[in-house]
């Protein structure tokens, strides 16, 4: 990390270097964001001693809960931005992470890194390119990749844009290399490799609301001994008159040669108030070639969804949405396997209505089909007089059944949210929740007899400090 | 009580004597109101003088009757007797003088007596002290320079002062002077072209202005303003509302509105701080006219603000579905957001609102059936992984299977379930937990490769090949 940091920095002083002329005008702006949490969690762990009843089966060896344990992870996160270093477009921006667990009993996921650059890079735009040098996350059709290194966008009318980026890539939404000692503990079979990353993509607007974007990647080894992927993706959205969207995605594994996710979807503006969406869809995972999980030959599901969102008035709306989706019948069937069906059935219904300051929230979300079921509630009230602190209560209450694990249950939750300005340029804001968990069966899972609390500082100074709104 | 008294039979009188024709002309011109029943004393006297001996010198003192001179008859013996006192001097804004008016008139031809009716009577043909206080419609006859009534004259000055120079009037007085006819709905877009003269300083001071205008220091016409505190009052309990100019409704506008920027943001500046802009424009640095705007200033106006506001790509199922919009990368989301805005939710310190409640309790079965694609922002192996190893539910010693205690044969039939969510799988188990039996070389050799595997991919990276084949890869 230290050697990633002292390369970025040589090479924001390359760039900067040529511009050192007239600084004049410059401002930095500052964003932090202060969190901290208070997780109880019950863990599990596998005793071979104890004698475990499963219907009529008796076998030995189960899962015990452990004493309930406490976490505290705390996250700093800091944006920098500065400009008007003496070229006209010219900026240099950070996002920086740290991370501490504060007396925890657990390793909170991630918290021993301590530092991280999430985004670090001086960017110069002009009304015809773009070139942004250094750390960078690029968010397209694909997901997210972060690389150290180049984007270059040139942007021959309004609504045309041509890009192409590359530099050395980083794992998926973790701002380690490939080869890091961090992700090598956690899969020991990962290449002791880094990765190149390289993708260009085309992005055309011919309308408000049409826009098209073709994205094509590939991602190998440092070595270039072998292709970690290599994929290709199309978005696209076409307005047809007023009221009609229609909009397709999809995805290809080009190095597989297979189709990955897919979707064609029509929205209705039946009018201001009233909404209709129905989308068809195609679901199979694009795996990285370094690893083994891609040779499994993931099958794909479909599926179809029906949504609507239904505004009576300002302060009355509704929204209801169906889904269904189906797996081809098990392609390495087993009469060991029981009751695993080939579809999956949801549906979500919600509502929020408000009166002055008060905002009632309600919704509903039942799920039958492969992988489990779940019955779930949650209600909240708000108040929040405009522009001002606001309280609130919240409500919740689920049911699940685990279709492969004897953990089902009932939990029921209550707490609160607050948030108020300190200021113009520092918000608390905090929630908390304490859930009561009642199992149906004898089986040990994790147990949600616990509390949970969120306490977190949102600050602003610098240039433009008074900006904050824009910040919320 | 006695002034209260005296208006009620006043009324009372005036609405059984009063003629037809009086009425009508009342109704069109009514008469300001005035406390004292003069048409009851018109037989008392002839000249107007009696009373207002210094109307016509100008001795102010002398404006009104004495006490003495209404007790000279309302004594108790002759008439009742009455409990007057003049009041004080009315504070006016009114530059009128009365000499010079009386004056103008004699050289007119004009009877004295006549002369007050001119300004003091509904009409001129209304009986001898039918008057009240000089209704500013009686002005606009002579004044008005064709304007048909009082409120509709384009120019003040000849007869107001500018309100700095009436500081005398108080907050009251300010707040319920009438609003011009011209000052309509659309007189905000337009009043710009009329506020050259001094017309408006009649009723407005700086602070007025200053309270929409984020331009204000440097605007001619506002400058010139004085600075005055009742206004600064006023304005301090106005809700601001900026409307939208007839450009601005269009649909094109959001598209379309950078062209006119560039050409010069004098006009925007009315009403846009440099804020307004960075409510889209989260980069300032990025758009040359955003920096020529001013910024908001502590107890300035407002500015425009448009922090809420949504392109017409942002459907009602933006925040689920933006994929499509988000593809553009720099293009399109960049625009407007920035990088943090997308990390608080794609790597947020705390679950982003859109997992919903509880989503960490509730994401197994939505993980199965790939709901959302975990791997679009979680690395997996990381990610997931560490949670499950640090609860204990990832593979951690048990038995194989054991976990998945709902399946007594899981071991038997799993294949087809991680075919259908291998990225839940690898949420838990290692590569080389699998490869102790799907291995060809170190394992049980049980073929992993699900139907139409296609084993040309093993030349992409035949590295990958060869942790369960070794080193020779079948073809």
């Amino acid at each position: 990390m230290a050697r990633t940091l002292r390369t970025l920095a040589a090479a924001a002083l390359c760039a900067a270097g040529p511009a050192a002329g007239p600084l004049a005008a410059q401002s930095v702006r500052l964003h932090g964001t202060t969190t901290t949490q208070y997780v109880q969690l019950r863990p599990i762990q596998y005793d071979p001693t104890v004698i475990d009843t499963i219907g009529t089966v008796v076998d030995t060896g189960a899962y015990v809960s452990l004493p309930v344990a406490e976490a505290a992870p705390f996250t700093q996160d800091l944006e920098v931005s500065a400009w008007g270093l003496g070229v006209s477009g010219l900026r240099a921006y950070a996002l920086l992470r740290g991370r501490a667990a504060l007396g925890s009993d657990l390793v909170w996921p991630e918290s021993d890194t301590h530092f991280e650059a999430l985004y670090a890079y001086l960017e110069l735009e002009r009304p015809r390119y773009l070139l942004r040098l250094g750390r960078q996350q690029r968010a397209s059709g694909l997901g997210f990749y972060g690389f150290d290194g180049l984007t270059a966008a040139w942007r021959p009318l309004a609504a045309l844009r041509i890009e192409g980026y590359g530099g050395r890539g980083l794992a998926r939404a973790s701002m380690e290399s490939f080869n890091s000692s961090a992700i090598a503990s956690l899969d020991p079979l990962r290449p002791d490799l880094g990765t190149i990353l390289l993708g260009a993509s085309v992005w055309a607007a011919p309308s408000p609301r049409s826009t098209f974007t073709a994205t094509y990647q590939r991602e190998l080894l440092s070595d270039r001994s072998g292709l970690v992927s290599e994929l290709a993706a199309f978005d696209g959205r076409v307005g047809v008159g007023s009221h009609l969207i229609l909009s397709g995605s999809a995805n290809a594994d080009v190095a597989r040669r297979q189709w990955g996710k897919a979707s064609i979807s029509a929205m209705y503006l039946v009018s201001p108030a009233l909404s209709v969406q129905v989308e068809a869809f195609q679901y199979r995972p694009t795996l990285d070639l370094s690893s083994i999980w891609g040779v499994f030959t993931p099958e794909a599901h479909a599926g179809y969804s029906a949504s609507a969102n239904v505004t009576v008035s300002r302060d009355l709306s509704f929204n209801g949405g169906f889904t269904y989706r189906h797996w081809q019948p098990l392609s390495s069937g087993s009469p060991f396997l029981a009751d695993v069906g080939n579809y999956q059935r949801e549906l979500t219904l919600g509502s929020r209505a408000r009166l002055g300051s008060y905002t009632l929230d309600g919704s509903y979300h039942l799920e039958i089909g492969f992988g489990g079921d779940e019955s779930a509630g949650d209600l909240s009230a708000a108040y929040a007089p405009a522009g001002s602190w606001s309280a609130g209560v919240r409500t919740t209450a689920f049911q699940q059944t685990d279709m492969f694990r004897v953990a089902s249950g009932t939990v029921y939750g209550l707490g609160g949210t607050f948030r108020t300005p300190l200021g113009r340029r520092l918000e608390l804001s905090a929630d908390l929740m304490r859930y009561l968990h009642r199992r149906l069966g004898t089986s040990t899972g994790v147990d949600w007899n616990q509390t949970r609390l969120s306490v977190t500082f949102d600050w602003t100074m610098g240039a433009d400090a008074d900006r904050v709104a824009a910040y919320q | 009580m006695t002034a209260r008294a005296l208006t009620a039979a006043f009324a009372l009188a005036a609405a059984l004597a009063g003629s037809a024709t009086a009425t009508a002309l009342r109704a069109q011109v009514p008469a300001a109101a005035d406390s004292f029943p003069h048409q009851r004393h018109a037989r008392l006297f002839t000249t107007c003088a009696a009373c207002h001996a210094g109307i016509a010198t100008g001795d102010s003192a002398h404006f009104l009757p004495t006490p003495e001179s209404c007790a000279s008859c309302h004594n108790g013996d002759l008439v009742r007797a009455v409990n007057w006192t003049p009041g004080p001097r009315r504070i006016t804004n009114v530059t009128m003088d009365h000499a010079q008016h009386l004056a103008l008139f004699a050289r007119q031809g004009v009877q004295p007596e006549a002369a007050c009716q001119k300004c003091h009577a509904a009409a001129d043909t209304l009986a001898f002290m039918d008057v009240g206080r000089a209704n500013p419609e009686r002005c606009v006859t002579c004044h008005g320079r064709g304007a048909p009534t009082h409120l509709a004259q384009r120019s003040c000055e000849p007869c107001h002062t500018p309100l700095a120079d009436s500081p005398g009037l108080d907050v009251a007085t300010i707040t319920a002077y009438p609003k011009p006819p011209s000052h309509d709905s659309a007189w905000t877009l337009s009043h710009g072209e009329a506020a050259s003269g001094s017309t408006c300083a009649v009723c407005h001071a700086q602070q007025f202005c200053t309270s929409c205008h984020v331009n204000a220091r440097s605007v001619g016409a506002i400058k010139s303003l004085a600075r005055d505190g009742r206004v600064a009052a006023i304005v301090r309990t106005l809700t601001v509302t900026y409307p939208r100019p007839p450009s601005h409704l269009s649909s094109a506008w959001p598209r379309e509105h950078g062209v006119v920027a560039r050409a010069g943001v004098a006009e925007c500046a009315n009403c846009h701080t440099r804020e307004s802009c960075l409510g889209c424009h989260r980069v300032e640095e990025r758009v040359a006219p955003v920096l020529e705007l001013p910024r908001r200033a502590s107890g300035g106006a407002p500015g425009v603000d448009l922090s809420g506001i949504k392109p017409a790509d942002h459907l009602p199922d933006q925040l689920l579905r933006h994929r499509i919009v988000a593809a553009g990368g720099t293009a399109s989301c960049n625009v407007c957001h920035r990088p943090a805005y997308c990390v608080s939710c794609h790597a947020a310190a705390k679950a982003p609102s859109f997992h919903g409640p509880d989503f960490v309790a509730r994401h197994a079965r939505q993980a199965y059936a790939a709901e959302a694609e975990c791997a679009a922002c979680h690395q997996t192996q990381v990610f997931c992984r560490s949670c499950h190893r640090m609860l204990g539910e990832a593979n951690t010693g048990a038995p194989v299977g054991k976990f998945h205690d709902k399946q007594p044969g899981w071991l038997f039939g799993h294949g087809g379930v991680a075919r259908r969510a291998i990225e839940t799988c690898a949420s838990c188990h290692e590569q080389t937990f699998c490869l102790k039996c799907h291995s060809a070389v170190g394992g049980q050799g049980v073929n992993p490769h699900g139907p139409g595997f296609d084993p040309r991919v093993a030349s992409k990276n035949p590295a990958t090949c060869r942790l369960c084949h070794g080193a020779v890869i079948p073809r």
